[in-house]
């Protein structure tokens, strides 16, 4: 241990490009992870945050919130489902909004909702909206009235909520009524009646299982899709591709780290056999001889992590709120576990030669 | 107790279908506070004959004891262990380990059993130090040591555990006469101020008066 420490020490340019190498990694590790959490919270937090752990779809959405309706013949009979505790009606329009003083549109989804939304006061009066803390960027304010749609229909912020956002919209949480006249002035097509919804949110009672109580909502409709929040999230149209893709080029890049880790300490470990030899000569054993290398390995990460770390908060600090960058405690500690274990895996395979090197090397008879 | 035992040693290698004899029936007693100088000419076994003696290399058949342990059955891991306790080298290319000061390099032995954080570890080394002529040269680097100053520390890293047998690869070597004498005294001088026994390996004729004895190997052979 001494031996790594004091060698780090004072051969510090040895380390040098290893350690800013894997401090690059890191950096990359922490944007690309900061993109997808970015991309996915902002994505999915109207789901997120619901209370409830069951949603209902009509069967023919196929999963998707927008295309689902939910009539109050249907919501009354998964009300009367053995199991179910509750329902909340819930909604969405994708739709322009006007911020007075402001020339740029901002992206907005009103969201009808009957409560049951963590985070999120009960529904405000007509006309009036929780705003999500996001929509900042684009010039909302408590007491701002964001004109929303075509037809410019006013509705005034009255207070924040956070991570909430729809499909990277920012989320005006409004009652029912309010969300059906949005609907329809946006997108007559896609108008629904009173008392019409969606989706619905399935709260069960206490001690019954929701993906049996699931099957049950849809045997007893016969045309709906219940999922649990978490299928419903997925069920996002580009979530599941864009976690997939975000994930393979993460792990491409982990394998990198590992890669550096493991050419550097090979060549190290071959530039240093004939001082191992002498080691091994003057008693060290191979377990000691690896303590050293996966000491330096591990310090050598350590540092490149806190580099990297500071580096990559600086970039999230300059990043325009335009790009959905948010990096997350637990995305912190997966970069730190994965690029830690990449180390400890690229510098294992000089273990292998490290174990092979002859202590009679030292004296020239080794085999 | 003899400090090294050799009886009937051999030691050799296969290369392809050929039997290569290294060491052939090799017997040898270095008594507890000899110093044997182990003479002969490149390829006839002398460092065999060392490294075998320091747990280095096992013998293919035959018997070694060192200091009273019978070596000859010894594991790896108890090779390790003995090498670190029982015999100090010196090797023909002094090999220091270059981040480590000279003071640290002399307890690098230490350092590897556990006991560099021993007030008498460290006392050890520095009387070591003063005692080679290096008292204010403990916080050098071996890059800022001259050639003989990085000899002394290597014979310093070879007494530190005090133990009872030296082994010493061809100290002269690289070195002319002069520095040789030199070298050749400095060691000599260390070893018997202690009373430990070495064993010098050296194929220069010049040097062997400063041993007590001599003994010349020839073939793997050592002469009666």
């Amino acid at each position: 241990m001494r031996l790594a420490l004091r060698e780090l020490r004072r051969r510090r340019r040895a380390f040098l490009p290893t350690t800013f190498a894997l401090a690059l990694l890191v950096v990359l590790l922490l944007a690309l992870g900061g993109l997808l959490d970015g991309l996915y919270l902002d994505s999915t937090g109207a789901l997120r945050q619901q209370d409830a752990p069951l949603v209902v779809y009509s069967d023919s959405a196929r999963d998707s919130v927008i295309r689902s309706r939910i009539t109050p013949e249907t919501r009354a009979t998964v009300d009367a489902v053995p199991g179910v505790a509750r329902t909340t009606g819930f909604g969405v329009a994708l739709v322009g909004g006007h911020v007075d003083g402001r020339s740029a549109i901002a992206d907005t989804a009103v969201l009808g909702y009957e409560g049951g939304v963590h985070g999120v006061p009960s529904p405000p009066a007509p006309g009036r909206a929780w705003a999500d803390r996001s929509l900042k960027a684009d010039g909302v304010a408590v007491g701002t009235t964001v004109k929303v749609g075509p037809t410019e229909i006013p509705i005034r912020v009255v207070g924040w909520v956070r991570d909430t956002n729809f499909l990277q919209q920012g989320a005006l949480w409004v009652e029912p009524g309010t969300w059906r006249e949005v609907l329809s002035e946006s997108r007559p097509g896609a108008a629904v009646g009173d008392d019409t919804f969606q989706s619905v949110w399935v709260t069960p009672r206490s001690g019954v299982d929701p993906g049996t109580l699931a099957a049950r909502i849809d045997r007893a409709t016969g045309d709906t899709s219940t999922l649990t929040r978490n299928e419903a999230v997925m069920a996002i149209p580009g979530i599941t591709e864009q976690r997939a893709t975000f994930t393979q080029i993460i792990g491409v890049t982990f394998l990198v780290a590992a890669l550096v880790v493991a050419l550097f300490f090979a060549l190290l470990t071959l530039e240093r056999t004939p001082l191992f030899g002498v080691l091994k000569a003057i008693g060290a054993s191979t377990r000691q001889l690896a303590a050293t290398l996966i000491t330096q390995a591990v310090v050598v990460t350590a540092v490149a992590y806190v580099i990297g770390g500071i580096v990559g908060i600086a970039l999230a600090l300059v990043t325009p709120p335009e790009v959905p960058l948010t990096l997350t405690p637990g995305r912190a500690v997966s970069v730190a576990v994965g690029i830690f274990v990449a180390a400890l895996l690229g510098s294992a395979v000089s273990l292998r030669r490290l174990s092979r090197i002859d202590p009679a090397s030292a004296i020239g008879t080794g085999t | 107790m003899p400090a090294l035992h050799l009886n009937d040693v051999r030691k050799t290698y296969t290369s392809g279908d050929s039997e290569i004899v290294a060491l052939d029936h090799a017997s040898l007693t270095v008594a507890d506070d000899e110093i044997l100088a182990l003479v002969g000419p490149s390829g006839s076994g002398k460092t065999t004959l060392l490294s075998i003696a320091g747990g280095l290399l096992s013998p293919t058949s035959g018997a070694v004891e060192v200091g009273g342990h019978d070596i000859t059955d010894y594991t790896a891991k108890q090779l390790t262990a003995f090498r670190r306790e029982q015999v100090g080298f010196v090797f023909q290319t002094i090999n220091l380990v270059p981040f480590l000061t000279a003071r640290e390099n002399i307890m690098v032995a230490a350092e590897l059993s556990g006991r560099a954080n021993d007030k008498a570890t460290r006392a050890r080394a520095d009387q070591l130090l003063d005692e080679l002529g290096l008292g204010a040269r403990g916080d050098n680097l071996p890059a800022q040591l001259s050639g003989g100053e990085r000899q002394r520390v290597a014979i310093g890293r070879a007494l530190m555990n005090e133990p009872p047998l030296i082994l010493v690869d061809e100290p002269t070597s690289a070195l002319d006469t002069k520095l040789g004498n030199q070298v050749m005294e400095l060691i000599v001088n260390e070893v018997k101020r202690r009373h430990t026994a070495a064993v010098i390996v050296t194929h220069d004729t010049r040097m062997i008066h400063y041993a007590d004895r001599s003994v010349e190997i020839t073939d793997g052979v050592i002469a009666a």
